[in-house]
């Protein structure tokens, strides 16, 4: 084994330049599907986080059904339903604050196309929401920074997310200013915190202007609208029981149809989760064409490797090489190819890795698991493309390879 | 003179190191039969010297790979020190066979170019258990020494004169400790000066070491060193 590899590394080293050309498919593959998958472990373990930074007494209920024990199937998610405002009602929203087991519940009302204004050169477009005076508790997204968060009694308050302020105050001070909403002049009573970039709904809270669900109602020409509703479970509720008795009361309000979903956090996270890791699947599949072109590469240069040396060949059978020798001299040569090729692929993708980690917010994870992956499809890249030219060379017949030039 | 060799029919069971009987080796291709050898029987003796004359095309590089087993005969029977020589033996077993009693030397030296001396006489070692892996540089480096190339070691074949690369070549031939030598032209590509060094090593070994030496050879100054000859006509011993 021993001198197999050191004529192997020989022989690699003696075409340098073709060498190093054979190898770059594979580098080129390795690297990218090591990548890909580091990425793609990367994003679930953010998800992973954001699993475990919820509340998991949290439940949300969305129109539109989705199914999450298949995600997969494309009928689950309707997303024209996913968003629309005419599904869930404030009945909705009265059944399940009396449903046993329910801590708080808030609907969440969209105000829909009226910016918030400072002054005429101060203005967004924000999420306008309606929201119940719960809704921060219940939904355990974001504390306030400053300020306090609306009562029953402030029917002309408005709290803001982090990234709102700034955008329309700057580093000014917001609390006590005036902001109008359509025809409405509201007082900003709160400032909502930053959100952690792995919270879930970071960038719905982080734009974010909640007004008092009446307020709400008002500026819809007083229409009852809801959007979406989240609430909370009593400490030591049963969730999985709870989703079921709502999903129930809740298709009572519906004449039976469950035009609805009602979510635990988890449950979208896991969503989130199962299409993470079918588009890593996915993407790593395209990468692994690379590889795939990268082991036709071996096989192409192996063959011309082993017509080469046809004389060689014939030099070693006669003092006594057997077919089974000569398999395994040029199998071990692919195969420290290809190895060579996956382990400056890794080398790569650990540069690559360390680029995307500081310039985007994703942290990819190379585990070992990734490392052995890539070993293996170094290896199995070399035997798989290097198999038929040792074949090739095992059956050359030994007079004939002698007489070769 | 040296005798003309040509045994006849012999019993099926020799004491010969190689024996030949009715081998025949035809090549067919397509409808076209070619015969290369035909009605050939052949006793050789260890510790002979033959030589195998004849003009090209006779069937003496034929005869020589039947022999060396790099070719089969197509009818006829081979025993090789007493072993017959089926067709149905693997090619590990007769690869293993080549290994350990067979030495090859040819007309164009065939060196591994990116091999030292060294090295190259290494190589039969890598396919044999005869000599163990601690032994095998010191072993080859002994042969080359014997062969008057003590001080050519590190040298790859380019660097080598003709003489100097079928000396090596010869050592090549002796790695594994083989009983016979098979000699294909082994002074056809060297000046006479050479060549004769090579035959006076041929014989050496035949005498000292008792090793079976067959050479393929068109020269009569070379038929005349070896004990006994035959030649070849139209694939037959003449």
């Amino acid at each position: 084994m021993y001198n197999l590899l050191k004529s192997a590394l020989k022989s690699i080293w003696n075409n340098k330049v073709r060498s190093l050309l054979t190898v770059l498919g594979i580098v080129i593959g390795v690297a990218s599907v090591t990548v890909l998958v580091s990425l793609g472990q990367g994003l679930k373990t953010d998800v992973s986080s954001m699993i475990e930074g919820l509340g998991t007494n949290v439940l949300v209920v969305v129109s539109g059904q989705i199914d999450t024990e298949n995600p997969n199937q494309q009928q689950s998610m309707n997303p024209s339903n996913f968003i629309s405002n005419d599904i869930l009602s404030i009945d909705d929203v009265y059944t399940i604050q009396d449903t046993a087991g329910v801590a708080s519940v808030s609907p969440m009302t969209l105000v829909a196309g009226k910016p918030v204004v400072r002054d005429t050169d101060h203005q967004a477009s924000p999420m306008v929401m309606g929201v119940y005076t719960d809704f921060l508790d219940t939904s355990q997204v974001v504390d306030i920074e400053t300020g306090e968060m609306f009562t029953a009694n402030d029917q002309n308050a408005v709290i803001i997310g982090h990234g709102l302020k700034e955008e329309l105050f700057g580093e000014d001070e917001a609390v006590g200013e005036t902001v109008t909403i359509g025809d409405q002049e509201l007082e900003i009573i709160a400032v909502l915190a930053e959100p952690t970039t792995t919270s879930l709904f970071a960038s719905e809270f982080n734009y974010l202007a909640a007004i008092p669900y009446d307020k709400a109602k008002q500026l819809n020409d007083n229409e009852d609208s809801v959007f979406r509703i989240i609430l909370k479970a009593d400490d030591g509720t049963d969730v999985p029981d709870l989703q079921n008795r709502l999903t129930e009361a809740i298709k009572a309000n519906h004449e039976g149809q469950e035009d609805f979903t009602v979510f635990t956090q988890q449950d979208l996270l896991e969503v989130f989760n199962d299409f993470l890791s079918m588009a890593t699947a996915m993407v790593s599949a395209i990468a692994a064409i690379s590889l795939i072109v990268g082991g036709i590469g071996i096989m192409n240069i192996m063959l011309v490797t082993v017509t080469e040396r046809t004389k060689e060949i014939g030099i070693r059978k006669a003092v006594g090489a057997s077919r089974t020798d000569i398999l395994w001299q040029f199998l071990v040569e692919s195969v420290v190819i290809t190895l060579i090729g996956g382990a400056i692929g890794l080398g790569v993708s650990f540069i690559g890795a360390i680029i995307i980690a500081n310039e985007t917010p994703i942290q990819p994870v190379i585990s070992w698991d990734i490392i052995l992956l890539a070993i293996a499809i170094s290896i199995g890249i070399g035997v798989v493309f290097g198999i038929w030219p040792a074949l090739n060379a095992a059956r050359k017949d030994p007079i004939e390879a002698l007489r070769h030039e | 003179m040296p005798e003309r060799y040509n045994s006849g029919k012999i019993e099926l069971m020799s004491k010969g190191v190689i024996s030949l009987q009715d081998a025949e080796k035809v090549y067919e291709t397509g409808e076209l039969k070619v015969p290369a050898l035909l009605d050939i029987n052949l006793e050789v003796t260890k510790g002979e010297m033959l030589a195998i004359v004849g003009p090209s095309g006779s069937g003496k590089s034929t005869l020589m790979n039947i022999i060396g087993l790099l070719d089969r005969p197509t009818k006829g029977k081979y025993f090789l020190e007493g072993q017959e020589i089926t067709l149905s033996m693997s090619d590990r077993k007769l690869a293993k066979l080549r290994a350990n009693t067979m030495g090859f030397i040819f007309q164009s030296f065939n060196l591994l170019p990116r091999l030292t001396a060294v090295e190259n006489v290494m190589l039969p070692s890598l396919y044999s258990k005869t000599v163990a892996k601690n032994r095998r540089k010191e072993r080859a480096e002994e042969i080359l020494e014997n062969v008057g190339l003590g001080h050519r070691l590190k040298h790859k074949p380019t660097e080598l004169s003709g003489g100097e690369k079928q000396r090596v070549a010869i050592a090549r031939a002796l790695m594994n400790e083989p009983t016979i030598l098979l000699a294909d032209e082994p002074t056809g590509n060297l000046d006479s000066k050479s060549g004769h060094a090579i035959i006076k090593i041929l014989k050496e070994l035949r005498e000292h070491e008792d090793k079976t030496v067959l050479v393929v050879t068109h020269d009569e100054n070379i038929r005349k060193e070896c004990q006994k000859s035959i030649e070849l006509f139209d694939g037959r011993i003449k």
